[in-house]
Parts: C-alpha cells; sequence; structure tokens
C-alpha cells in the first residue's frame, strides 16, 4: 500500500494547479474540448485538491464556455460533467443544454442493444444523476456482449471499452461485484494489473488511467496497483504538468506539446490520483450532494 | 468459430523454424568463433535447458543435434572462447553448459570448464551487473556443486529478495533478471532452500509482466516470462488462455514469414527488419519451443 506524506500531495496538486492557472492564462484561443479538458482539470484541482486557485480557474473556464458557440463534436460523458460543473458555479450554457437536449433525443431513439454500449451507459447513469432519465440498470449491461479475455490485450479500443464497461457495471465502485456475480471478475482480476502495467509502459497515460480507475472500482488493489499510482506520481514535471516523453515515440506526432499532450496528460493523472485518495468516483458527480 | 489448440500447436512450428535455420545457429559445425553465431546458439541451448531433462527428447531436432556434436569439439570451442573471452562471452557460454550437465559423456568436460569459468571469474575479478553476476553464480551453483553451494546458495537468495524493480520499468534487462530469478529460485527450491519470499513476489510479477508483455506485443519477453511461469508451477488458467494463445499465434504467423520476424515485435524499434529482430525471432522459437516442451505431455488446452 503506497503511504505519501500530506505534505507530499499537497505539492503535488499545487504544483499541477499552478501550472494550468500559468498555462490557461497563456492560452489565446480554445476549442470545444480544451475548454472542457481545463474546466474539468480545474474543477478536479479544486475538489480532490481542495485548491483554490483550482476553483477560479474553473470559474473563468465556466465564463468562456457559457459565451461561446461550438460546431466540434465533444465525448458525452465530458459534456454532461461539464454542464453540471457550470450549474454549480452559477453558470448557464443554452449551446450545451441544446446539445444535452439532442443527446436526451438520441438516447431515447436507441435500440435495446445500442442503450447497453459501455459508453451509453455512463451517458444514461450522468443523465440520470442529473434526474433528466431514469437510471440503466445493471440487467441492461449484461446485454452488451463482452469481448473475450483473450482479446483485451490485442486491442487498445476493445481493451478501452472493457474497462468502461466493468466501471459501469460496478456502478463506479458502488456496487458489490461480488454480489451481482459480475462475468469475467476473474479474468479482470488476473489481466487488468499486467494491462495497467502494459499501457503506462507505453506511456498510453490515457489508457492506463482509465484501467487504474476500473482497478480501484473493482476492488483490485494489489502491488501493480500500487506501482501505477507510483508511476503517475512520477509522470509529474518540474513544472507541475503530467507527462514525461518517450523520446523514441512521442514527439513524432505531437503538434502542440501543450495542448495536445500534456493537457490531456494531465487531466487523466490528475483524475485518477484524485480518486485515489477521495475514494470518490468523478463519474458519481460527488460534488452534488 | 472455436478452434481447440494444444501445446503441441506452439511446439510444431517453433521447431521445424529452428530447424530450418539451423544453419544460421550452430557455430560448432562451422567450427567459427563469430560472435554473433556463438550468441544465437547460446540463446537457443539457454532455452532448452530451463526444460525438465525428460522433455527435451521432444525437442528433435536440434536437441538431437546438439547431442551429435563430440565432447571434444564442444569442449574446445568453449575453451577458445573462455581464453579470448571478454566477460559477455563468459556469459554467453554459460547456457551451452546448463544443457551439456546433463549429458553424461560430457560431465567430466563441463567440470573442468566450470573449474577454469570459477578461476576466471575470480581471477580477474570481472565485474558484470548484478543479475548477470547472479546468472554466473547460478551456473557454477548448478553444474559445480561441491562445498560452494550452501555459501553461494545464501548469496543467491539474499540478491534475489533485494531485485525487485517496480514492473514498470519492464524491459528487456527486466525481463532477463525476472528471468534468471526465477531460474535461481528454481534451484533454491530443487535444493530445499527457504523461497516462500521469491515465490510470493514471483507470483504477482510474473502474471503481470506476462499480460503486459502481451499488450506491448513482445512476443520475446512474453515466451520468456511464460517459461518462467511454467517452470514455477505458477500459471492460471487465464493465463493459458490469453498469453498462451496469444503466443502461439504469433510463433505460427512468425513460422510463416520467410525471414522470420516483424510486426509482432519491437514496436519501438521501427518496422526494418535488421538483425536485432533476427535474434529476438530466435528468442521467441526457441522459448516457445521450450514453452510447449514443457507442458507437452500434459497436452493442456491453452485456449479455444
Amino acid at each position: 500500500m503506497i503511504v505519501q506524506s500530506k505534505a507530499f500531495i499537497s505539492s503535488v496538486w499545487e504544483r499541477s494547479v499552478g501550472w494550468l492557472a500559468d498555462f490557461s492564462s497563456s492560452l489565446k484561443s480554445q476549442n470545444l474540448y480544451h475548454s472542457t479538458l481545463l474546466l474539468l482539470m480545474a474543477w478536479i484541482g479544486f475538489v480532490y485538491g481542495r485548491s483554490d486557485k483550482g476553483k477560479r480557474i474553473a470559474i473563468e473556464q465556466a465564463g468562456l464556455l457559457q459565451d461561446q458557440s461550438y460546431e466540434e463534436d465533444l465525448d458525452p460523458r465530458m459534456l454532461l460533467v461539464s454542464l453540471e460543473i457550470l450549474s454549480k458555479l452559477g453558470h448557464v450554457s443554452p449551446h450545451l443544454e441544446e446539445r444535452v437536449a439532442g443527446l436526451m433525443e438520441k438516447v431515447a431513439g436507441l435500440p435495446g442493444e445500442g442503450k447497453s454500449h459501455p459508453i451509453m451507459l455512463q451517458v444514461r447513469h450522468l443523465l440520470a444523476q442529473m434526474e433528466l432519465i431514469s437510471p440503466p440498470l445493471f440487467e441492461e449491461a449484461l446485454e452488451w456482449q463482452i469481448p473475450d479475455p483473450s482479446e483485451w490485450a490485442m486491442n487498445r479500443e476493445i481493451l478501452s471499452l472493457v474497462t468502461e464497461w466493468l466501471s459501469f457495471a460496478t456502478e463506479f465502485g458502488k456496487r458489490d461485484v461480488q454480489e451481482c456475480s459480475l462475468p469475467h471478475l476473474l479474468a479482470a482480476r488476473a489481466l487488468l494489473p499486467g494491462l495497467a502495467l502494459g499501457a503506462l509502459r507505453a506511456y498510453d497515460l490515457e489508457l492506463g488511467g482509465q484501467i487504474l480507475r476500473c482497478m480501484r472500482y473493482l476492488n483490485i488493489r494489489d502491488q501493480g496497483y500500487d506501482q501505477g499510482i507510483e508511476f503517475l506520481y512520477l509522470q509529474q514535471r518540474s513544472d507541475g504538468a503530467f507527462g514525461v516523453l518517450n523520446p523514441m515515440v512521442r514527439h513524432l506526432t505531437i503538434r502542440n506539446l501543450e495542448l495536445d499532450f500534456l493537457l490531456p496528460s494531465s487531466f487523466v493523472a490528475l483524475w485518477t490520483l484524485g480518486e485515489f485518495h477521495s475514494g470518490q468516483a468523478l463519474m458519481n458527480l460527488p460534488w452534488r450532494s | 468459430m472455436d478452434v481447440v489448440l494444444t501445446q503441441k500447436d506452439l511446439v510444431a512450428p517453433a521447431t521445424l523454424w529452428l530447424d530450418a535455420h539451423w544453419d544460421q545457429i550452430d557455430p560448432l559445425r562451422r567450427q567459427e568463433l563469430d560472435p554473433k553465431r556463438w550468441s544465437n546458439f547460446c540463446l537457443v541451448t539457454r532455452a532448452l535447458c530451463w526444460c525438465p531433462p525428460e522433455t527435451t527428447e521432444n525437442l528433435a531436432p536440434f536437441a538431437k543435434k546438439f547431442r551429435g556434436l563430440t565432447a571434444e569439439l564442444f569442449y574446445n570451442r568453449i575453451l577458445e572462447n573462455l581464453v579470448l573471452c571478454q566477460p559477455s562471452s563468459l556469459l554467453s557460454v554459460s547456457p551451452s553448459l546448463l544443457f551439456a550437465r546433463r549429458e553424461p559423456e560430457l560431465a567430466t568436460t563441463v567440470q573442468d570448464l566450470v573449474d577454469r569459468i570459477s578461476w576466471f571469474r575470480h581471477g580477474l575479478r570481472i565485474e558484470l551487473p548484478a543479475h548477470q553476476a547472479f546468472f554466473l553464480r547460478a551456473v557454477l551453483l548448478v553444474v559445480g556443486g561441491g562445498e560452494q553451494w550452501a555459501i553461494e546458495a545464501g548469496k543467491l537468495r539474499e540478491f534475489l529478495l533485494f531485485n525487485d524493480p517496480p514492473l514498470w520499468h519492464l524491459d528487456s534487462e527486466l525481463v532477463e533478471s525476472l528471468l534468471l530469478t526465477s531460474y535461481g529460485t528454481a534451484l533454491l527450491r530443487e535444493a530445499s532452500i527457504e523461497s516462500d519470499e521469491l515465490i510470493h513476489y514471483l507470483a504477482w510479477a510474473l502474471p503481470t509482466a506476462c499480460v503486459a508483455a502481451g499488450f506491448l506485443r513482445r512476443a520475446d519477453w512474453l515466451a520468456k516470462l511464460l517459461l518462467c511461469l511454467n517452470l514455477l508451477g505458477l500459471e492460471t488458467p487465464f493465463l493459458r488462455e490469453a498469453a498462451g494463445l496469444q503466443l502461439m499465434r504469433w510463433v505460427r504467423q512468425l513460422a510463416k514469414e520467410a525471414e522470420g520476424f516483424p510486426p509482432v515485435i519491437d514496436q519501438f524499434q521501427g518496422s526494418k527488419m535488421g538483425k536485432p529482430h533476427q535474434a529476438q525471432a530466435l528468442e521467441v522459437m526457441a522459448f516457445s519451443a521450450a514453452v510447449g516442451t514443457m507442458n507437452l505431455s500434459s497436452e493442456q488446452e491453452i485456449g479455444r
């Protein structure tokens, strides 16, 4: 079990929010994805890291999101969580609310198998917490055809979907997986620690963080989980951002280091570390109560 | 449609491939001292040396070819390597000794070589990286025996217990370290020396690294780690299914390649086929053959 001093943890949050403050103030223009990522990361800094500076950045970003409209698509889960944050900060964005209305129409029109897709299950989970629809049932999740465990390591997309599905099936850590006879639980226990390690070793922080969060929901708190968390800590740079580039691979494809790499990496790292320390899942909208 | 595969499916393509490439591997028949060839040869013999003696019968044809070598030739070639040698050469001949110790007609020769290696090691005060030094000690321990046994075994255990780096350092060197740690642990267990702590560590580290190797598409790491799991009896049904099946697919794919190797190996080194890939190909095939051979008698299903 990892034991980090309070001072160390505080300094991790302080430095990362400090980087976020500098970075967000230096940005001249933002698209919807970057705006929501900044908002989410700042909010995570506030909620999990108890950073007032994080709250100030979130308020600034909420103001920007409220006043602008955007053309591009956005992950519906990011959209919903962002809207919830805006509401909490007393902001209203007609543009985003319009999108949510469209999303609800889409969900209502989905056939049975579409509704049990992992991403849609999570979307419905969020909509239900916002008291816009009734919550999806665990039994509905079982309608999704889970890929065989022998396929999990072979394809990143499959692995990502499986972990999203498992995360929903545990209700992000709220549901007792032993009691509900979760399919493939034994396979998940056997494979997820190694898959998290593989993803982190490949500097795929997005996937690595996703698997680590899923492991926490499944209560897989072995040595592999601790090492994964430790790895995330070690990814923090001296300027506070997260993400150490693999010189062999990463920068061959990155155009804008801060926007395309450090911002998403930092978001994922803080999200995962925040859930680790607080025991609260972001997708369970912990700030609602 | 599901297909039932057995360990035989792993052995057949791997051994056929090795047989077809034997001329590129065997340095003894050609009476060469080419270090590259020796290194490849040692890769194969090292993989073989992991198998229990009774299973090596199944490793035809190359095990028979190895046995076909005369003791004199074996002795002379290794001795020449020793005389010329650098620490790395010393290491490269060690696996051959492990394999050769099972051949009764080579017993005297092997003992003589071990004595020479011991002298060489102490006389020149070779500084080797920790896991390599450990490996050399393990070799001496196994083939040498004698009164040094208890002292060496104690040092070995201490070394292994303090040598568990975080797995996110996973790279070829760490896999090698896990391989040697597993081998050392098996030796300790064989000698009834307490090894519970090591087994506990390996029971976590090996499966985790094994799955990670599969994710990272490193067939060479996967083959070695599966062999470790087999050797220590730590494999689980999920690993047998997921990792075993994955390795089998790769071995089959590789066996079909005329040159032997490409996209499955080393995503970080680009796609050009060069010598490193050939060496890795050899590792995959040699270790896969060993993995399959160790379970051949059980005809265990490793996937669907």
